[in-house]
């Protein structure tokens, strides 16, 4: 069915265990290849062997900060598409990384549903 | 002669019952059958008290002994207030006269029995009305001064700013000279300053400063007046009034220490909750998903329990993540980190706006939702006052079953009062003081998540008290409540104030026009004497009617007449027409009624006559003399 359909790749990268765990979950139950990431410098080194459709990223994550991810991404050949999920949509972290251009700023917790809809958007892939 | 006795009492205009000596009912007429709701064979030969409502026979039954022990005509219950009880079973407000009538038979008792209830309620609202008018032109601690003529010393002190300054009426001379010498040295300078622009550019005076009272000691004085201007526009005259503001001042200090170690607390307090919240979203983040996950492995297993199960799981996070927003905006707005943006915006289009959003809500549960708003401009952050009002309109629907919901606007003074009112289960009086408390919550004392999170008006507590709008709730129990937001007028009103109010200066001339005021209530007389001087009047007050025409015969030459209605002697039609035939038969008048029911007034004999419904509205009662002696 639908999880034949899709061959996206998602990385996230979050420093909350659980919540890359139940990303992952989730994601991959709809048939998305996931990686998870607990910061940025892992994101990045695996960037060039694993390059993601998306990136879900929590501005305020520990280790190399979150604009610095975005800004190399938008650097490097081919744009991937970042949709922000964090818990503290007000602070100067999740400004500036708005700032840098996102597809969307997500504040948690925020339903499936609407992360597949988000993610969908995002990799320009149609339904769900 | 035999009269024809039955023929008579039926005539009477009262309801008549003659009892016997032992209380038994022996004659009544048409009237008392009419009024107690009983065909007369039903009242002949029983005892009186079925006349009565219950709590008041037994009374009645020993009063009754006493004066058959010595009876003489009199009222009954001169003092008490009295009721009769009809057939039906409902009380009635009633006025009794007594009088004893001996025959060969013994003593027997006629009673006449009037209906008071539409003279009761014309009194009761007659009274409010009253009291509403004597407090808004002098409240009992607002002293009151006038200074006729700005070049002189000379000023007249009300009897409460006498009381003010620890002296009696009159023990000092009430003058400019004497208030320079009462204010504090510090103040002299300011109020120089404030008296002086307030002349030459007629900037509001309104200032605080300190006096020194009798006793020696200084207190504190909130100080307000307003001068007069003539056409050349120099001001020739001013009045004002003092309010002793000295405790409010003291409080102030002392709270202010403690005020600013609790401010610390509560913004370490604030910090927390925001951080708390921002971190409690991670685990509620993953937690929904992990459920989602589970939810969609469950169901191709096809249990219904579980499936059930995993919906109370959603809903109770669901729950958990409103209540982390509510906490959130409340730790935002307790700590500073939301300023409030103020501008001049149309509450009209703002509350429109409201009825818009929340109507599909309202008639899903059948309800009406209105808006009835004067176009005013407000004062204030359109964002978070939207989030008051749509806070009171949510909360009325989810606690109206029946009726409907009206927002209104109405301008108040200088401000804009905007309260919601529903037909709801209202709220009792115990619980109205906490209801803008966090976690209150009415009829839910298991916290039931569709009547709403508790927070909702906590929340509507602080932006208030960030906008310093206040708020006020009242509420019948059974009928509904009314949530009011105070708000100040925009730039436009007050324009249209300041406008107003310089027109009403310069239409003043020098001439003083002669006010005869003729009102039967002492405390009334005062209170409009000092208002209507205040305001530039040469006013002779007359407490009847009787009074009035003496006045005029000792010479007194109204330009105007202001009357009430319900006077003893002559009532005020009649008063103003003979003062009318006394002096000028073209002299403007104004009538003053308290009734509900517009009076009867014979046009044909009382032109050129304005009338005003209780309570008078002063600066309309003003403006109005005004108009007629221009």
């Amino acid at each position: 069915m639908d999880t034949l359909v899709h061959h996206c790749r998602v990385a996230v990268v979050d420093d909350d265990e659980a919540i890359l765990d139940a990303i992952h979950l989730v994601l991959q139950s709809h048939g998305w290849c996931v990686r998870t990431y607990t910061s940025g410098q892992a994101f990045l080194a695996d960037l060039n062997r694993h390059r993601p459709d998306c990136l879900l990223l929590e501005p305020h994550v520990t280790g190399v900060r979150a604009v610095a991810i975005a800004r190399s991404i938008a650097h490097g050949s081919g744009r991937i598409p970042i949709i922000g999920l964090t818990a503290r949509p007000a602070s100067a972290q999740t400004m500036d990384l708005v700032d840098v251009g996102l597809h969307a700023m997500l504040t948690k917790p925020v339903t499936a549903e609407s992360l597949f809809a988000h993610i969908h958007a995002a990799t320009g892939q149609l339904g769900r | 002669m035999d009269l024809p006795i039955k023929q008579l009492l039926d005539a009477a205009p009262d309801a008549m019952v003659i009892v016997d000596g032992s209380g038994a009912i022996v004659l009544v007429n048409l009237q008392a059958e009419s009024v107690f709701g009983y065909p007369r064979d039903e009242l002949l030969g029983r005892q009186v008290e079925i006349l009565l409502p219950t709590r008041f026979r037994k009374r009645h039954t020993m009063h009754r002994r006493t004066f058959h022990d010595g009876p003489r005509p009199r009222a009954m219950g001169e003092r008490l207030d009295l009721y009769g009880l009809h057939k039906n079973g409902t009380e009635f407000p009633v006025e009794v006269s007594l009088s004893p009538v001996e025959s060969p038979q013994g003593w027997f008792v006629a009673s006449a029995i009037r209906d008071v209830t539409a003279r009761k309620a014309a009194e009761q609202s007659f009274r409010e009305s009253e009291a509403r008018f004597a407090l808004a032109v002098s409240g009992s601690h607002t002293g009151l001064w006038y200074w006729p003529d700005i070049n002189q010393d000379a000023e007249w002190w009300s009897p409460v700013f006498y009381e003010l300054l620890g002296y009696a009426e009159g023990e000092i001379e009430a003058s400019y000279s004497n208030f320079l010498a009462a204010l504090h040295p510090d103040d002299i300078e300011r109020m120089a300053t404030a008296v002086g622009t307030h002349f030459e550019q007629r900037a509001p005076f309104d200032l605080i400063y300190r006096l020194n009272v009798k006793s020696g000691d200084y207190r504190w004085f909130r100080g307000r007046g307003q001068a007069a201007w003539d056409v050349s526009g120099k001001a020739y005259r001013m009045a004002g009034s003092i309010h002793d503001i000295s405790d409010q001042i003291a409080s102030a200090d002392a709270l202010k220490a403690s005020k600013t170690e609790a401010d610390r607390a509560n913004a370490g307090k604030s910090r927390f909750l925001a951080a708390a919240s921002h971190d409690l979203r991670q685990p509620l983040q993953s937690l929904g998903l992990y459920l989602s996950v589970m939810k969609r492995k469950l169901e191709p297993l096809q249990l219904p329990n579980l499936e059930d199960i995993g919906n109370k799981m959603r809903s109770s996070l669901d729950t958990m993540g409103e209540l982390l927003d509510a906490l959130l905006d409340i730790s935002k707005l307790d700590g500073g980190a939301i300023k409030p943006e103020m501008s001049s915006v149309r509450a009209k289009s703002l509350l429109e706006r409201i009825v818009s959003d929340n109507i599909q809500l309202a008639e899903e549960k059948g309800l009406r939702l209105e808006c009835v708003a004067d176009d005013l401009d407000v004062h204030t952050d359109p964002v978070l006052l939207q989030r008051v009002i749509d806070n009171f309109v949510s909360n009325a629907i989810r606690y109206t079953e029946r009726g409907g919901i009206t927002i209104a606007c109405r301008q108040h003074e200088d401000i804009a009062q905007i309260s919601v009112a529903d037909t709801g289960v209202g709220i009792a009086a115990s619980d109205l003081e906490n209801v803008f408390e966090e976690y209150y919550q009415l009829d839910n004392s298991v916290r039931d998540r569709r009547k709403g999170l508790g927070l909702g008006l906590a929340i509507v507590k602080y932006i208030a008290r960030l906008l310093d709008h206040p708020l006020s709730v009242t509420s019948t129990p059974g009928r509904g409540s009314v949530f009011t937001v105070s708000v100040p007028l925009g730039c436009r009103e007050i324009e249209r104030a300041d406008q107003r109010a310089t027109v009403d200066v310069i239409s003043e001339g020098n001439d003083r026009s002669v006010v005869l005021f003729i009102e039967d209530d002492a405390a009334i007389v005062d209170a409009t004497t000092m208002l209507l001087e205040v305001s530039g009047f040469e006013v002779h007050a007359a407490l009847s009617g009787e009074d009035a025409l003496a006045l005029v015969a000792d010479g007194i030459r109204p330009d105007i007449v202001i009357s009430d209605y319900r006077l003893p002697g002559y009532d005020g039609v009649e008063v103003i027409r003979r003062v009318r035939q006394a002096t000028d038969e073209d002299l403007p008048t104004v009538l003053i009624t308290g009734d509900t029911a517009t009076i009867a007034i014979d046009k044909g004999n009382l032109a050129n006559c304005a009338i005003l419904h209780k309570p008078v509205d002063t600066d309309q009662l003003i403006s109005l003399i005004e108009q007629l002696t221009a």
